[in-house]
């Protein structure tokens, strides 16, 4: 296996949706390369391919062109290396919190007690440990996106995919959720992409936001975060004063067509 | 009862709340008996003063002591014994068959596709008239009424746990295979426990089913049970025993739908919902 200096690297990827009426395609000539460690958002409207980017990453069905490689090595199919969390929790209703933290343990064979012991020790830092034994339905919507969070940290993947994950919560709990997430993402030196329509959650918590716009979609500018925003919490860099410039230049980039 | 309601009541005022839906329970219990009472009564007078003809409706006195007289003689429990024996097995054997023919036909979408067309119009075929086939291939017995109430549960268990496994959040399933789940997996993991509930529905329907399917197997072939003290009541033209069959038909498939009722309550109190 040939290794690489990057974690991920997004070479010409092109996807083409296929139905018995008509063919679409998602994603024009995509490339980007993501350092480990780096956190990558990436905004755009409705529609230009977002999402697509990550299932195509998770691995989750085949690409039409191109080519994706984590850490050196192309995805075929979805990879224990990374962690893929969506808008909708997907939490399984029969199972308690405690079941649904260890689905991706049991899933690929290393439910141990070591691995059950590190799950449950971060649904203890994202303050959950008293609804151990608690059913989905029983907790909030922030509640269920973090033991969502939890899960898909559990099985500790080096990438994590994160597909507007906090855009359906309140704004106290998109804010407290930012914050765990960039903790737990600093303890572990993981990678991540960020797919969002939040600009100012893009400011706050990445590295380099990615513009994505268009039919195909297509990456239409990047932004590097400046580094003094970067070292502040989420909450602390949207009151810093390189928030808004940043946050202008972003929105007209978003909004022009 | 007063008690009970102290326990559980966390104020006063929950305490009032509480007695007022107790209330309302036994307003809406004396009131589904006092219907039942009227509805006796009235068909004991009509039956007396002839207003109905006695000999064609009978009367709840004459039902009564038919039942009481074929109880002594250990007849009633003999048929009743065996119309319940048969609904169970029937209705056992055709749920489960059902959802194993679904998880096949889940196995391969091929297969699925295939066998679609064979399942809706086996499911739209009265499977009652298959009656006949199975006298002559299986002769006039136990096995028949069998058949018959298997064919009438297991094609529309297959069909609806069937569309149940399609139709599971597909969120669940983007979860299950991100983490790199097998088909195998992901179905023990998460299509399986998602359908429990969709199952207990279907043996509550199936309940009914099979019940159609054995008085219906033994209006034709058989030589006991309830269907055939129905079929054999009519043919003698002894009314008061066709009511008898039909009360215990009623309340004992009542009750069995009530048992899976509990048992749904108490297996997925809160975990799905």
């Amino acid at each position: 296996m040939k290794t690489s200096l990057y974690a991920i690297e997004i070479q010409n990827l092109t996807h083409t949706y296929f139905t018995k009426k008509a063919e679409m395609t998602a994603i024009r000539s995509v490339s980007f390369s993501v350092n480990p460690g780096e956190f990558i958002v990436i905004v755009g409207p409705s529609g230009c391919g977002k999402s697509t980017i990550l299932s195509l990453i998770a691995g989750l069905f085949p690409f039409t062109e191109g080519e994706i490689l984590l850490f050196g090595a192309p995805v075929r199919q979805p990879s224990s290396q990374v962690g893929y969390m969506l808008q909708k929790d997907g939490l399984l209703e029969w199972r308690t919190v405690d079941a649904n933290i260890r689905l991706g343990l049991e899933i690929q064979h290393i439910a141990n007690a070591e691995n059950i012991a590190y799950a449950r020790k971060l649904l203890n830092r994202v303050g959950l440990s008293d609804s151990l034994n608690k059913y989905p339905t029983q907790l909030s919507g922030g509640m269920r996106q973090r033991v969502a969070l939890v899960r898909t940290l559990a099985t500790r993947p080096d990438i994590l995919l994160l597909d507007e994950p906090f855009s359906a919560l309140d704004i106290q709990h998109k804010l407290y959720l930012e914050e765990l997430l960039v903790q737990l993402l600093a303890d572990g030196q993981k990678t991540a992409i960020l797919v969002t329509h939040d600009l100012e959650e893009a400011i706050a918590i990445g590295d380099r936001i990615l513009v994505m716009g268009g039919k195909p979609g297509q990456i239409r500018r990047e932004f590097i975060v400046p580094s003094e925003l970067r070292q502040l919490s989420p909450i602390k860099a949207r009151g810093h004063p390189a928030f808004r410039p940043l946050f202008e230049q972003l929105w007209n980039e978003v909004e022009t067509p | 009862m007063k008690s009970y309601l102290k326990r559980k009541a966390v104020s006063s005022a929950h305490e009032r709340y509480l007695q007022k839906l107790w209330f309302t329970q036994l307003q809406v219990w004396s009131t589904q008996l006092a219907i039942l009472v009227i509805f006796l009564w009235i068909w004991e007078v009509a039956a007396n003063r002839q207003w109905i003809d006695p000999f064609l409706f009978s009367s709840p006195s004459r039902i009564w002591s038919l039942a009481v007289q074929m109880t002594l003689t250990g007849e009633l429990l003999h048929h009743t014994w065996l119309t319940l024996w048969e609904t169970i097995v029937g209705f056992l054997i055709g749920t489960l068959a059902g959802i194993a023919v679904a998880i096949l036909i889940w196995a391969s979408p091929f297969l699925s596709r295939v066998l679609e067309p064979y399942l809706v119009m086996l499911n739209s075929m009265p499977k009652v008239a298959l009656g006949p086939l199975f006298i002559v291939t299986m002769g006039a017995g136990f096995g028949s009424v069998l058949a018959m109430a298997i064919s009438i549960t297991v094609i529309i268990t297959t069909i609806v746990i069937h569309h149940r496994f399609q139709s599971v959040d597909q969120s669940y399933l983007i979860v299950a295979r991100s983490f790199g789940a097998t088909r195998s997996q992901i179905f023990r993991k998460i299509i399986f426990p998602a359908s429990i509930p969709d199952m207990i529905a279907a043996l509550k329907v199936n309940v009914g089913l099979a019940w159609v399917g054995v008085i219906v197997g033994e209006f034709l072939v058989s030589k006991a049970g309830l269907g055939y003290l129905i079929i054999y009541g009519f043919q003698v033209f002894h009314l008061t025993l066709v009511m008898v069959s039909l009360w215990i038909v009623a309340i004992i498939s009542a009750v069995m739908y009530q048992f899976i009722d509990w048992l749904e309550h108490r297996w997925i109190h809160h975990r799905y919902s």
